[in-house]
């Protein structure tokens, strides 16, 4: 067997292992997350996957299967808040969030801090490049969904994707440099 | 620093969809980035249990692999091989759902109810619902029925006829060689060989669907839908449709079929090989009812309408010649 033939025959295994170790996690996942929507936990598991596979190539030594785990957290994280965004969030806040107990009071400070953060997060989407600017502002500002930003602007969804990792990548640093997020 | 006790205030703003730009950029900085978040949502994924019914198992392991193999030959090459080991684990999944099946702490799925027939042979069984099902020759069908959703599920290979109980709350899905039909109560004629490249329904009665994983059919009454198991495609023709069950009735009906066909339906029949002494001798077609008693009658009817002839060997293997 020829050393490429050998590295794809391992990446393949590793792909199968992890599929089968985790199908069924992520389906019941999008159940409990979307209350039963049986629909979306079929499209959503099947996005995962599909994208899981398309890199595949990166994972092609004994030595990856741990990555390729993590890698599948990655996708599936990123899936989860590109399509089910609102259940995503509803159901880590219910989780986390919701009963995180009040030490001090912030309220006072929020207030000002918002005001500042309103302003300065605009110059930072001013910034942006003009059609990574566009996909921002109809995804974040319009709430358009992915598949109709891919139509409205007509490029591709996964250009789409690419477009909002890159904007908060940016943003990230730059909040961080300021509010040491 | 931005605190727990803020991302809770903003993410309860966004979700009352009354958060300002500013604070929807942090929030989602925070989900898409935060690492700590990341390892949570890893632990819940983990914590989730993986159990998940044949059925969804089969549809999900079929969509997924309909998209994997790309452009590149090497990724369909490894797709294959994929596609024979997943049967082996389908297998292992069905062996583990029968596991679960038996214990007390997941009353709501049954053990499937399994019935096969061998050739010459064929069957009718009555489900615990009255559907009746009418199982042709060498074929075999696997039932679960769902006693918490009530969805009723049966796995074909091979062919049957089935007249199912009405029910208009609960779906009964047909599920045969990558083809999914869905109805409330019909009667209908699956035929699904593994090995003819093609499953045919046929519609005697009621409305029901017929779906690949490409696309999706509604049938109405005498109406044929063929699917093609190597291009996932569905067409639909007109039929009569009682012509596709006289077999329940012991009558053999060709309708303009190829000899290599009605060959494979007579071995499945009578148990013998055979064969063809040249390969255009297989692409003459036939049609017409057969009531056939023994496997030479049925070559000698065969030998009259289309002129070819045939021997048999010690072994009672056949061979037609011209």
């Amino acid at each position: 067997m020829s050393k490429r033939k050998l590295n794809s025959h391992i990446a393949y295994h590793h792909f199968q292992r992890i599929y089968t170790l985790y199908v069924g996690r992520i389906y019941n996942f999008v159940l409990k997350i979307t209350r039963g929507n049986s629909y979306l936990a079929e499209e959503i598991t099947q996005m995962v996957f599909v994208k899981l596979w398309e890199r595949i190539d990166n994972f092609v030594e004994e030595t990856d299967l741990l990555k390729l785990k993590s890698y599948l957290f990655t996708i599936a994280r990123n899936t989860l808040l590109n399509y089910l965004k609102h259940e995503t969030l509803e159901h880590i806040y219910l989780s986390t969030l919701k009963d995180t107990s009040t030490i001090e009071d912030y309220s006072s400070d929020d207030a000002i801090l918002t005001s500042f953060l309103n302003e300065y997060v605009q110059t930072l989407i001013n910034e942006l490049p003009p059609m990574r600017q566009k996909v921002f502002r109809l995804s974040r500002l319009q709430y358009l969904t992915i598949p109709e930003v891919a139509s409205e602007l007509g490029i591709a969804e996964s250009t789409v994707e690419n477009h909002l990792t890159l904007a908060l990548k940016f943003m990230r640093a730059e909040l961080k440099r300021r509010y040491k997020l | 620093m931005i605190t727990k006790e803020r991302l809770r205030k903003i993410a309860e703003k966004c979700l009352d969809n009354r958060a300002d730009v500013g604070e929807k950029v942090l929030l989602d900085v925070w989900l898409e980035e935060d690492e700590q978040l990341g390892e949570w949502l890893e632990n819940e994924i983990e914590h989730t249990p993986s159990y998940i019914s044949a059925e969804v198992n089969e549809r999900l392991r079929r969509s997924i692999f309909s998209k994997l193999p790309a452009n590149d030959p090497e990724k369909v090459e490894k797709f294959n091989i994929w596609k024979a080991s997943t049967i082996v684990a389908t297998i292992a999944t069905v062996f583990m759902a029968a596991f679960y099946f038996y214990t007390p702490s997941k009353p709501q799925y049954t053990l499937p109810l399994s019935v096969a027939t061998g050739c010459g042979e064929r069957s009718v069984v009555n489900l615990p619902d009255s559907t009746c099902i009418n199982l042709n020759h060498e074929s075999r069908f696997d039932y679960y029925y769902n006693t918490e959703t009530q969805e009723r599920t049966l796995a074909l290979c091979g062919e049957a006829t089935f007249d199912v109980a009405t029910d208009p709350e609960h779906p009964f899905i047909v599920n045969c060689n990558g083809l999914r039909i869905e109805c409330r109560g019909t009667t209908f004629n699956v035929n699904g060989y593994p090995d003819e490249k093609t499953v045919t329904v046929v519609l005697d009665e009621g409305i029901i669907t017929a779906a690949s994983s490409r696309q999706q059919i509604n049938m109405h009454p005498g109406t044929m839908v063929t699917f093609n198991t190597q291009t996932n495609s569905l067409t639909t023709t007109s039929v009569d449709a009682k012509e596709y069950s006289e077999w329940t009735r012991g009558y053999e009906r060709f309708n303009n079929e190829s000899l290599d066909v009605v060959a494979r339906r007579l071995s499945r029949s009578f148990g013998a090989k055979i064969h063809f002494e040249s390969p255009d001798i297989a692409e003459i077609h036939l049609t017409g009812t057969l009531n056939a008693e023994s496997l030479d009658e049925a070559l000698r009817f065969i030998s009259t309408a289309t002129g070819i002839r045939y021997r048999k060997d010690a072994k009672g293997v056949i061979t037609l010649f011209n």
